[in-house]
Order: structure tokens, then sequence, then C-alpha cells
């Protein structure tokens, strides 16, 4: 029987070498991304949008001052939560809680409201999610906002994504910037998801309505991400694949002149609703810039980027004869 | 038996070690930012018994921002409590240990002492333009998106201003800062410190 003799001086060499070469693998690997962004891909087909009549995307604006009739008006009149919540469905909603100022989060009566209207249409299971601002803890928010106290009244489940989140890879449906992105599984399985943002101005998106309010549903490194490679075409790829089913855009106190964290608080008193979120943007911003008194609001709503971007990928239309705003008024 | 020789050599060695202990004491040391409620950094230094209590009371819900210092920081201040933002920001101020502070309640000396909410300061921020996305390629400003402070980072034609009167040294935006190598850093500039 041969004996393979290696001396000690050759084992301690080949044991350096060998630590060598993985480390070097590891660092060329990391520094190309092959390890961090690992996982199974997947891919998601979007649901078309309900709330269409005679090939107009619907979006009511009610004006008013009882937040429960306002948002029960404004799901009735696109058409009513059944024709996008089937029984037996698992629903989330998406509410802006990213920070723990309760001038700038969506209003718990809006939430509260709209988990009353879905819960008539028999889902299997509720579920609130958010994933907050870096440096904001979700849950703290939850508490301090007063969003926890209506999950525990009304029975619905609440996930502070950033502590009990899983993440997946999924592929964009067409994206410039982004070909996949990391999602939170919760968001992407769900059957139905409800955007309930705040209208609000924001630093860099220039506005914070639906199609910014679901980067709520990415986990922290992905959003420092979307900065680095382009905030308003990063908004507009995120929608390619996960968009909000229906939007319920809280403009009870709209935040003007600045944002998203402080600015200006006015009294809006109405709620924006749809089921195309590029065209609920364009409508809730118009309004948002009638309220700052701008000269043309509809061109300045227009000129907004990443609403812009998101109508060229399809997630929606921008196209105000595609359109049809439904007003109404509850007092 | 001992010898003579090794008798002295014992004896002076005795001798030396406080001598060697002060001059450790003068090594260079950093200045780092320290928690909320901190005392004067040289009382701070000779009350804290290194017994990391207050870390582990900041990392109880599993992300904190404390850690201990490291050689690096300077042979003193090995083991003192720092704030290290790029972990998690500090809460105590504008977040869940406003008014609770469990860094300092966990504190068995007084190196840190109780600190209203309002006079908190840890320090202030850096900004190095030549690494800020916002200089860079615009579209960022997620610090004066993440500030909890009113008025503390404005926006001056898209680009951030920081005031360091009004910052009171959270971290939140350091924390952020989605450029890397991070545009933003937490110095003990302007601190507040316990009396």
């Amino acid at each position: 029987m041969m004996v393979c003799k290696i001396s000690r001086r050759d084992f301690l060499k080949i044991i350096a070498g060998a630590s060598l070469v993985a480390a070097g693998l590891g660092i060329v690997g990391r520094y190309l991304g092959i390890f961090g962004r690992r996982g199974p891909l997947r891919e998601k087909e979007i649901k078309p949008n309900p709330y269409i009549v005679n090939g107009k995307s619907l979006v009511s604006f009610v004006r008013g001052h009882d937040v429960n009739k306002m948002v029960e008006e404004s799901i009735k009149a696109i058409g009513g939560i059944e024709k996008l919540v089937k029984p037996g469905s698992i629903v989330l909603i998406k509410p802006n809680v990213g920070f723990s100022n309760p001038d700038a989060v969506a209003s718990p009566k809006v939430v509260s409201a709209v988990i009353r209207v879905v819960q008539r249409a028999n889902p299997a299971k509720i579920i609130i999610a958010e994933s907050a601002v870096r440096g904001y803890d979700t849950s703290r928010n939850f508490e301090v906002t007063g969003i926890a106290e209506v999950a525990k009244e009304l029975g619905v489940d609440l996930i502070d994504l950033d502590r009990y989140g899983e993440v997946v890879r999924v592929k964009t449906n067409g994206g410039v910037k982004l070909k996949d992105v990391r999602v939170f599984k919760q968001v992407l399985d769900a059957d139905v998801v409800i955007s309930i943002p705040k209208l609000k101005r924001h630093s860099a998106a220039t506005v914070t309505i639906s199609l910014k309010n679901m980067m709520g549903a990415i986990p922290d490194g992905e959003k420092g991400m979307f900065h680095i490679l382009g905030l308003h075409q990063c908004i507009a790829d995120l929608n390619t694949v996960v968009k909000p089913d229906l939007s319920i855009v809280d403009a009870t106190e709209v935040m003007t002149v600045s944002g998203p964290g402080h600015g200006k608080m006015v009294p809006g008193n109405a709620i924006i609703a749809g089921g195309d979120p590029v065209a609920v943007d364009l409508i809730a911003a118009r309004y948002l810039f009638e309220l700052e008194g701008s000269i043309n609001p509809l061109n300045d709503a227009m000129n907004v980027k990443h609403i812009r971007l998101a109508a060229q990928l399809g997630v929606g239309t921008n196209d105000l004869s595609k359109v049809r705003v439904i007003e109404r008024r509850t007092d | 038996m001992i010898s003579r020789r090794d008798f002295f050599k014992i004896i002076m060695g005795a001798l030396l070690m406080p001598i060697i202990g002060r001059l450790l004491f003068t090594f260079p040391r950093k200045r780092v930012v320290r928690p909320p409620g901190a005392i004067k950094e040289d009382d701070f230094l000779r009350a804290c018994i290194r017994c990391g209590m207050c870390i582990e009371a900041c990392s109880r819900d599993g992300t904190g921002t404390l850690e201990p210092c490291g050689i690096l920081d300077g042979i003193p201040l090995m083991g003192t409590p720092k704030v290290n933002p790029l972990k998690a920001p500090c809460e105590a101020r504008y977040g869940r240990c406003e008014g609770v502070l469990p860094c300092v309640k966990a504190c068995p000396t007084s190196a840190l002492k109780w600190i209203e909410p309002d006079r908190i300061k840890l320090g202030s921020v850096e900004w190095n333009p030549k690494r800020c996305i916002a200089v860079l390629h615009g579209d960022c400003l997620v610090c004066a998106e993440v500030c909890p402070v009113p008025g503390a980072i404005t926006i001056k034609r898209g680009l951030p201003v920081f005031h360091s009167n009004k910052c009171i040294g959270c971290g939140r935006c350091v924390n952020a800062c989605p450029a890397h190598p991070k545009a933003l850093k937490l110095t003990p500039k302007g601190e507040r410190r316990s009396t």
C-alpha cells in the first residue's frame, strides 16, 4: 500500500494557498454581486385593472369631512370592492407608515375605513404590512401612529416587514434600470395589494403617492440601490411587478411645499381612489399642486418624472382622455 | 530560593506597573460619539468600567447602535461604548427609546446619567460632497427625507444643507445614506454631555 506523505511545510503551503484562493473568490464575487443576490428568480404576471369602463380607467375623487363615508363612496363610485376582492383571497394593505411623525403617514381613520370595506367582501385574510424608511423602526411607527390599534380592533394581521419579512428576487416586466428586484414575499404572494398612500411632497421623487408607496415593499438595501441607480426610473420599474391593484389616496391632510418627513400641512378633505396607480397619481399630484397654488397643476403633475416613466412602461395611463374622473361630495 | 537580583527585578516591575498604566492612558485617542447622557469625557473614562451593559441594553430588540471601542479608537478607550450609526441610528430622540433610555438605565456606575430628551445632542454630521449622490447625479436627498428634526437638513438647489446647531446626532442620515462609501460621517462635534 502506498502512503502519500506530505511534509508539514507542504501541508501548510496548501492550506495557505487554498484559503487565499477562497478569500480572493469571496472578494471578487462580492464585488461583482454574485453571492449577495443569489436565490431563485421568480416571475409575476400583472392582473388587469378591474376598474375600466369603456376603455376608460376610473378614478374617483370624493370630497367631504366624514372619512368613513368618503372611503366607502370612493370605492363604490368606481364599481365596488367585490370586483377586486374575491371571497377567500389574501388581501395585503400597504399604508404609508414610513415615519413616526403622524403628519407624514396615512391616517389610521382611512386605514380602518378601508379595512371595514374590504372585510365585507369576505377575504380569507387581511394583512397590513410595511417596511419603514431606513432608520425608522416600523413596529414603533405602527404603535405611535395608531395603525397597531386599528389592526387590533379590527382583528387583522400586522407585519413589520423589516423584522419578519422574507425576501425573494423577482423579474421586472420590462424594467429599464432594474432587470430584477428583491421584494418581500408577503407582498408578492398576496392576491390583492391595496395601497393607502398619503398625499405628500417628496424631496427626491417630487411627490409620493401610490407608485412611490410601493418602495415600502422592498428591503432596506434595495431602497438605497434605487437612489444610486436613479430613483424615478427605479420606481417605475418596481411598479411593473409589485403594482397596487387598488390605490386609495389619503388626501384628508396634505403635506405641501416640503416633504416627506416634515412639511406645511394643508387640509385637503378628499379621498382619491382607482385601480390604475398612474392615473390615480396623476390626479392626486394635480390636486397637490393645486393646493400649493401652482399656475398649471396638470402640467406640473404630468412633469413628475416617475409618473411619466411608469406610463411609458405600461403600468398605467397618464393620458387624461383615457381616464374618467368621478367627482363626488359627501357631507 | 529567589536570588537577590531576581528580588530586585520583581520590586522594580511592581513599581513600574502604575507608571506604565498611566503611560497607556496618555496614548493618542480618538474622539468618539458617546451614548446619550454620557458625562464629560475624562470623567466618563474614569467612571466607565467597560462592563458592556449599555451595549447589551441597546441591542435588546435585535438592532442597536452601541458597540465597544476597539484598539483603533485608542487604548484608553477600548471597551467603552460608542455610537456607530452604520449599525443602526440612535433612537434616544424621536425613536423607540425616547423617555426610556435603556442604555442609561443599564449603566451600573454613573458614566451615563439621565438626560432630558430635548437636551440630547450626540454630535453632528459632516458632509463629504465628493461622495454625495445628489452632487454626482441628483435624485437622492435621502438624508433630508429621513431626518426627524424639522429644519436640521434643508434643501437648497437640489443639494442638502446641514444645520449642525439643530442636528441631534442621531445618525439616521448616516445610516440611510446610499452612497458607497458613505458621504456622511457622524462626529462628536457640538455634543452635549450630562452634568
